[in-house]
C-alpha cells in the first residue's frame, strides 16, 4: 500500500514538473488558443443575440459555425501541448495528422462531449440574455418558441428532412473532398455535419422536455405514488421511503462522482489522444472480429448485410463509444498512481477555475443591469480560457505519459487488478470528491443589516425595522383588515421593510434558513420606488417553530438582466421574543423623505 | 519568427474583437438607447419620419388644476411638472409616444394625472396622435401633456424630456416582425419656467 503511495506522489510530481515545463515554454501561446476560442464563442452569442428573433434558424448554422472554430483552435492547443510534451519527456513522435482529418475524426465525440458537459445549455442561457439585450425582454421567450423543432408536425417533419439531407450532403461532399484532396470542401461537409447534430440535439433536448414534463405531472406522479405504494404493501416495506433515499443517493452522491471525477478526465484524456494519433479500434476490426467468432457466414447475406448496414449508420457513435472504451483499458493497465494522479489533478484544476471565477465575481461585482451583457466574457475567463488551457497541458502530459510507458497502447482486458489496487483507486476517487466539495461560496458581496439602520445595498436605501414574532397575527394583510387573528402552528415573523431609490428600481425580501428559503406569506415580496421616493411595508413570514433564531432576512435588489448583486442580510436575534399576537400592515406606503 | 508573427496578429485579433464587442452591444443594446438618445435644444424641434416635436412650455408647482373644485395637491415635499409638447404629423398614420422626465443620471414616468390634465388644455391630449374610436387620425396637430410628480429637491436637476416614439410599420406585422423596428428616442432639452 506504501509502496503505491510512493509511486502516486512520483507520477504526481513528475506529470506536473513536465506540465509546468511545458506551461513555462508553450504558455503564452496555449493562453491566446484559448482567449481566441473564447472570442470565438462570444462574437457566436453576439451574432446569435442580433439575428436570433429575426431568422430564428440561422442559429443553428451559427453555432456549428463557433463549434467548429472551437474544435479547430481546441484541436491546435492540444497538439502544441503534446508536441512540447513529447519533447519534455523524451517520447518519440508520431505521424502528425492532417488537420482537416484529425476535425473530421473528432466531430462527434467533441460535440458528444461539449454536449454532454453543458456547452449547449450555456450557450442557450448566453444566446438568450443576448437576445433580450438587443431586441427587449420580450424576444427571448419569441426565441425559444420559434426555435422549436417540434412545434408542429410540418416542422417536425422539415426537420427531420433537413437533418437527412445534411448528413447525405456531408457524405457526399467528405466523398468528393477526399477525391480532390480540397481541405476547403473538407471544412465545408464538417460544417453540415455539425450543422445537422445540433439540429438533430436540439430536437432530442425538446424530446427529454417535453418527458421531463409529462413525468411532473400531476397524473403521472399519482399513478407513481400509488403504484409504488401498492408494491411496498406488497412486500411489506415503505418502499417509497427506500426509493426516495435510494434516488437522493443516485442522484447526490454516485452520479457526481461518476460524471465529474471519473468521466471528465477520460473522456478528454481520450481526445487528447486522438489529436495525439493514438491508433484506436475501429468498428470494423471489431465487426470482423464478431462475424468469425459468432459464425455469420458469408452465405447469410441478409444477416450479414443487415448488421453491416446498421454498424455504417451508427459509424460515428460507436467510433466514439469504442475509443472511450480502448482508453479506458489503456488508463487502467497505466495502474493506480496514473489512474490517481490523473484524477486528483483534474479535479484540482477544475476547483482552481472555479475558485478563480469566485474572484473575478468578487472583484467586479457588484454588476448593474446594463453591464451584464457586456462584462460576460470576464467572468468566463477561468471557465473558457484558463481551465482549458492547463488542462490542455496535463493531459498532453498524461497521454505522452501513456506512450511513455507503452508505445503501442493497443486494447488489453486489464490483468493483475488486486484488493489494494482497488482501495487505491476508491480512495483516489474519494479524495477527488472530497476536492470538488471544497467548493467556492456565494460570489455575491453581502451588506449585513442592522436592526433601524440605514444601509446602501446597490444604490437604494434599504432600513429593516419594527421586528416582530408571535403565533398568531391580526390588522391588514392583502388589502383587507383581518375580523380574527390568524394563527399558525409556526411562527409569523414580521418586519418593516423600508427602501430608499435614488433612481427607481425594486428589491425582493425573502427569508433564509440555511439553503432553505422562505418567500413572503402574503404579498408578492417585493419593494418598488420611483426616483427620490421611500417605499415601505410590513413584510410576513411564516416559519417553523423551530427555526426562528437562525433564520436571515435577505433583501436583493431586482434588476432586468442580473450577474453578481449587491445583497443585504439581516440575521435574527437569538433572544427573539414571540408573542401570542402581533400587528401587521402589509400596505405599501410611497413617500418623500 | 513566424510562430511570434501569428502570436502578435493573434493577440491583436483578440483586441479588436474586444472593441467590437463592446461598440456593438453599445450601439444596438436598449439599455444603453437613452445613452444614445441625441439632445435636441430647447428651441430646435425634433422630426421623427412623418412626425415633428417641440417642447412648448414646462412650468412646476405643487397644486394641479384638473377641474375640480379644489385643485390636486401634490404629494408631501413633491411637486408637480407639467411639460406641454407640440405635435404635428405630416400624413394619416396615427403615432404613439412615451416621455420621460430627465433628471441626474434617472427619470421619471408620466402620472396618472396626465390625462386629467390634458383635458384642462384645448387640443390637449396624452398622446401624440388623437384618433376616433374607428382608430383614424382627428388631427393632424396638438398639443401633448405629460404631468410627473417628483421630489422638489429634483427640480435643479431636470434637463428635459426624453421622447419614445413606436415605429407605427410596427402596428400591422406581428411579433417577430415588430422587433425589425425598434422606437426611435431623443431627449428634447428644457428649462423650467
Amino acid at each position: 500500500m506504501l509502496t503505491l503511495l510512493t509511486q502516486t506522489l512520483k507520477e504526481f510530481g513528475l506529470l506536473w514538473s513536465t506540465t509546468g515545463r511545458t506551461l513555462r515554454t508553450r504558455g503564452m501561446t496555449i493562453l491566446l488558443l484559448f482567449t481566441l476560442g473564447a472570442v470565438s464563442y462570444h462574437i457566436t452569442i453576439l451574432l446569435t443575440g442580433l439575428t436570433a428573433p429575426l431568422w430564428t434558424w440561422a442559429v443553428i448554422p451559427l453555432i456549428a459555425l463557433g463549434c467548429i472554430i472551437q474544435l479547430i483552435i481546441t484541436l491546435a492547443a492540444y497538439r502544441t501541448s503534446i508536441e512540447q510534451a513529447e519533447v519534455s519527456l523524451g517520447t518519440p513522435k508520431l505521424e502528425k495528422l492532417n488537420l482537416m482529418a484529425l476535425v473530421a475524426s473528432l466531430l462527434i465525440p467533441f460535440i458528444l462531449a461539449y454536449s454532454a458537459f453543458g456547452f449547449f445549455d450555456s450557450f442557450a442561457r448566453n444566446g438568450v440574455l443576448a437576445t433580450e439585450f438587443i431586441h427587449g425582454m420580450t424576444s427571448g421567450v419569441l426565441f425559444l418558441q420559434l426555435l422549436n423543432t417540434r412545434g408542429s408536425t410540418t416542422i417536425t417533419v422539415i426537420v427531420a428532412a433537413i437533418v437527412i439531407a445534411l448528413w447525405v450532403s456531408a457524405r457526399f461532399m467528405k466523398a468528393w473532398a477526399r477525391r480532390k484532396n480540397s481541405a476547403l470542401l473538407s471544412l465545408f461537409s464538417t460544417f453540415l455535419i455539425v450543422t445537422g447534430t445540433i439540429l438533430m440535439l436540439f430536437s432530442a433536448f425538446r424530446l427529454i422536455w417535453d418527458f421531463q414534463q409529462w413525468i411532473n405531472d400531476r397524473v403521472f406522479m399519482s399513478w407513481w405514488d400509488s403504484a409504488v405504494g401498492w408494491v411496498g404493501d406488497l412486500i411489506h416495506i415503505d418502499l417509497p421511503q427506500i426509493l426516495v433515499v435510494v434516488q437522493a443517493f443516485l442522484a447526490d452522491t454516485l452520479w457526481p462522482v461518476f460524471w465529474d471525477v471519473l468521466s471528465q478526465p477520460l473522456l478528454w484524456l481520450g481526445v487528447v489522444a486522438l489529436v495525439g494519433g493514438m491508433q484506436f479500434m475501429d468498428v470494423s476490426t471489431i465487426w470482423a472480429r464478431m462475424s468469425s467468432k459468432l459464425n455469420i457466414r458469408r452465405e447469410n447475406q441478409v444477416l450479414s448485410g443487415l448488421i453491416g448496414w446498421i454498424v455504417g449508420v451508427l459509424d460515428d457513435v460507436l467510433e466514439s463509444a469504442l475509443k472511450f472504451l480502448h482508453l479506458l483499458a489503456v488508463a487502467l493497465k497505466a495502474g493506480v498512481p496514473f489512474l490517481a494522479t490523473l484524477i486528483i489533478s483534474f479535479t484540482v484544476i477544475e476547483q482552481a477555475g472555479a475558485w478563480f471565477d469566485f474572484c473575478v465575481q468578487k472583484l467586479l461585482g457588484p454588476i448593474e443591469a446594463k453591464a451584464v451583457l457586456i462584462t460576460t466574457p470576464l467572468f468566463s475567463i477561468g471557465e473558457m480560457i484558463l481551465v482549458p488551457g492547463l488542462q490542455a497541458i496535463f493531459l498532453a502530459t498524461a497521454y505522452i505519459r501513456l506512450r511513455h510507458k507503452d508505445q503501442a497502447l493497443s486494447f488489453e482486458r486489464p490483468t493483475g487488478v488486486n484488493w489494494k489496487s482497488l482501495v487505491s483507486i476508491l480512495l483516489a476517487i474519494t479524495i477527488a470528491a472530497g476536492i470538488s466539495l471544497v467548493e467556492p461560496p456565494d460570489a455575491d458581496p453581502r451588506v449585513h443589516l442592522e436592526l433601524g439602520i440605514p444601509a446602501q445595498v446597490m444604490g437604494r436605501g434599504v432600513t429593516i425595522d419594527d421586528l416582530r414574532a408571535g403565533t398568531s397575527m391580526t390588522g391588514k394583510v392583502s388589502y383587507t383588515t383581518l375580523d380574527k387573528p390568524i394563527t399558525t402552528l409556526g411562527v409569523f415573523i414580521a418586519v418593516s421593510v423600508t427602501v430608499n431609490c435614488y433612481s427607481s428600481g425594486t428589491v425582493r425580501v425573502e427569508a433564509e434558513v440555511d439553503d432553505l428559503v422562505y418567500p413572503t406569506w402574503s404579498s408578492a415580496g417585493t419593494l418598488s420606488c420611483h426616483a427620490g421616493y421611500t417605499a415601505s411595508a410590513d413584510i410576513v413570514f411564516e416559519i417553523p417553530r423551530e427555526e426562528p433564531d437562525h433564520i436571515t432576512i435577505i433583501v436583493t435588489p431586482v434588476q432586468l438582466f442580473m450577474s453578481t448583486l449587491e445583497i443585504g442580510d439581516y440575521r435574527l436575534p437569538s433572544t427573539l421574543v414571540v408573542h401570542s399576537e402581533i400587528f401587521v400592515d402589509d400596505t405599501l406606503v410611497e413617500e418623500i423623505r | 519568427m513566424k510562430t511570434k508573427k501569428l502570436v502578435v496578429l493573434g493577440w491583436m485579433t483578440v483586441l479588436i474583437c474586444a472593441v467590437a464587442w463592446c461598440v456593438s452591444i453599445y450601439s444596438v443594446g436598449p439599455m444603453w438607447r437613452n445613452d444614445r438618445a441625441p439632445t435636441i435644444q430647447q428651441t430646435a424641434s425634433w422630426t421623427v419620419g412623418d412626425l415633428t416635436l417641440s417642447v412648448d412650455s414646462a412650468t412646476s408647482g405643487t397644486q394641479l388644476d384638473l377641474g375640480y373644485r379644489t385643485p390636486t395637491e401634490a404629494i408631501a415635499g413633491g411637486v408637480f411638472v407639467t411639460v406641454l409638447v407640440n405635435y404635428s404629423l405630416s400624413s394619416d398614420i396615427p403615432q404613439s409616444c412615451l416621455l420621460y422626465l430627465v433628471g441626474k443620471n434617472r427619470d421619471w414616468w408620466t402620472s396618472f394625472h396626465s390625462y386629467g390634465a390634458a383635458s384642462q388644455i384645448p387640443g390637449g391630449s396624452g398622446n401624440c396622435s388623437v384618433v376616433d374610436k374607428e382608430g383614424n387620425l382627428e388631427s393632424h396637430q396638438g398639443i401633448m401633456v405629460a404631468v410627473f410628480e417628483i421630489p422638489a429637491s429634483a427640480l435643479d436637476e431636470i434637463r428635459g424630456i426624453r421622447v419614445s416614439v413606436a415605429d407605427p410599420r410596427q402596428q400591422d406585422v406581428d411579433q417577430q416582425s415588430a422587433l425589425k423596428y425598434p422606437p426611435r428616442v431623443a431627449v428634447l432639452e428644457f428649462s423650467l419656467d
